[in-house]
């Protein structure tokens, strides 16, 4: 038993992660194992890199940060048939009526799997796991105006398919 | 429309800067038309968050956890626990406790884990060890017997970093402790599936072991269990 290992914290944390790490990369790519490969290939690269870390610095967003490169390198690697995720699956319960709970859920995710590739990383990444929008910018790498602009137009798109616009009674 | 709705969705996600949100609020006192917009984005910030909440409780697959090098979980252990979390809210489900326990020795010290009172298991700065009635079986007991009715010491083995280390069977757990810096160390621990019947003592790496247990010892054990003179041997040297 290593008690002494430099990278046992951050293992520590990383295994705390690991739900919140693979519900990301889902919401990147929808395949279930196309998603657990990104995040094996992130943990790997994570552990190779842990001396760039600082305890200080905020860990979720260095992994997500790490996993949407594993996914950006995963899209250019396939080229453009990169659009992993199952829209006919996904898609199924758009439209359903909202009658029961059950039925609610299933469709906040399959309007995500709507919405365009960079709309919904920006909603991921605030709505689902919470990141200020600072923090969410630096993982996409983008200007934080690009950032609250995507997420804006995300959640117009969101609120329009899961509450549609009612023309007669419902 | 005074405010764009991109500073609504901000105000909503409590990123505005004090003085515009003040301002907001204020203007938001008897403004039904924003108090409404505010409250969509709200709306649909929680109907998001919580469409995705249930994936949390959701066991990451062994090989990502082999990553880490959080050794073998019990799925056993794991969905009880997950039933359990259903029921009462815990603090971290139970895989995780346990993946954390055998990954991380001695800095996990941020996992609350409270196995209840006949737990023969306690966590000491994080990491899990043998409490005094398991201790004392693993230190004396010979394999095949327990002190007492239980715990049951199954074997006696040494791991591939030469560790001294013994499988056991206490009330509804399975696992492997190993000496490690003067205490028992649990390596493994899962949940027996059907503890009642189950709870004769294991005179060898037996096929009653939950899987996770076997599959850790399988995959540490270097060369055979110690016999009973080598086991008494390593036993007497045990401080």
């Amino acid at each position: 038993m290593t008690t002494n290992d430099p990278q046992a914290e951050m293992r520590a944390q990383l295994v705390a992660l690991l739900p919140r790490l693979r519900r990301f990369a889902r919401n990147l790519v929808r395949n279930p194992h196309d998603a657990d490969d990104m995040v094996q290939t992130a943990l790997e690269r994570a552990l190779l890199r842990s001396s760039q870390w600082h305890t200080d610095a905020r860990l979720d967003s260095w992994m997500f940060k790490i996993i949407r490169n594993a996914w950006i390198d995963t899209v250019r690697a396939r080229g453009r048939q990169a659009r992993v995720f199952a829209p006919e699956e996904a898609g199924a319960a758009v439209g359903d009526p909202v009658m029961e709970r059950e039925a609610d859920l299933l469709s906040v995710q399959a309007a995500m799997a709507r919405l365009p590739e960079e709309q919904r990383a920006a909603v991921s990444l605030v709505l689902v796991e919470g990141l200020p929008y600072k923090e969410a910018a630096e993982v996409l790498d983008v200007p934080i105006g690009t950032l609250t602009s995507r997420l804006a137009r995300g959640r117009e798109a969101l609120k329009a398919m899961l509450d549609p616009p009612r023309e007669g009674a419902s | 429309m005074k405010y764009s709705d991109e500073t609504l969705m901000a105000f909503a996600d409590g990123e505005l800067d004090a003085a515009l949100r003040a301002e907001i609020e204020s203007a938001l006192e008897g403004d039904a038309e924003l108090e409404r917009r505010v409250a969509a984005h709200r709306a649909l910030r929680a109907r998001v968050h919580e469409a995705y909440a249930g994936e949390l409780d959701e066991m990451p697959p062994q090989r990502l956890l082999d990553v880490l090098g959080a050794g073998a979980v019990s799925k056993v252990a794991a969905l009880d626990d997950l039933r359990a979390r259903r029921r009462e809210r815990a603090a971290a489900p139970r895989w995780l406790a346990l993946a954390a326990s055998v990954a991380i020795g001695a800095t996990a010290g941020y996992l609350a884990f409270d196995l209840g009172p006949r737990a023969q298991v306690t966590s000491k700065g994080g990491v899990l060890v043998a409490d005094a009635s398991l201790e004392k079986s693993l230190s004396s007991a010979a394999s095949g017997e327990g002190v007492g009715s239980t715990p049951r010491i199954g074997m006696t083995y040494r791991s591939k970093s030469g560790a001294l280390c013994r499988s056991f069977t206490a009330s509804a757990l399975a696992g492997v402790a190993c000496r490690d810096g003067g205490e028992w160390r649990i390596r493994v621990l899962a949940q027996i599936a059907d503890a009642g019947a189950g709870a004769g003592g294991y005179r060898t790496a037996g096929s009653e072991l939950p899987p996770a247990v076997r599959g850790a010892i399988e995959a540490d054990i270097d060369g055979e269990p110690l016999d009973a003179a080598a086991e008494r041997d390593a036993l007497s040297r045990v401080k």
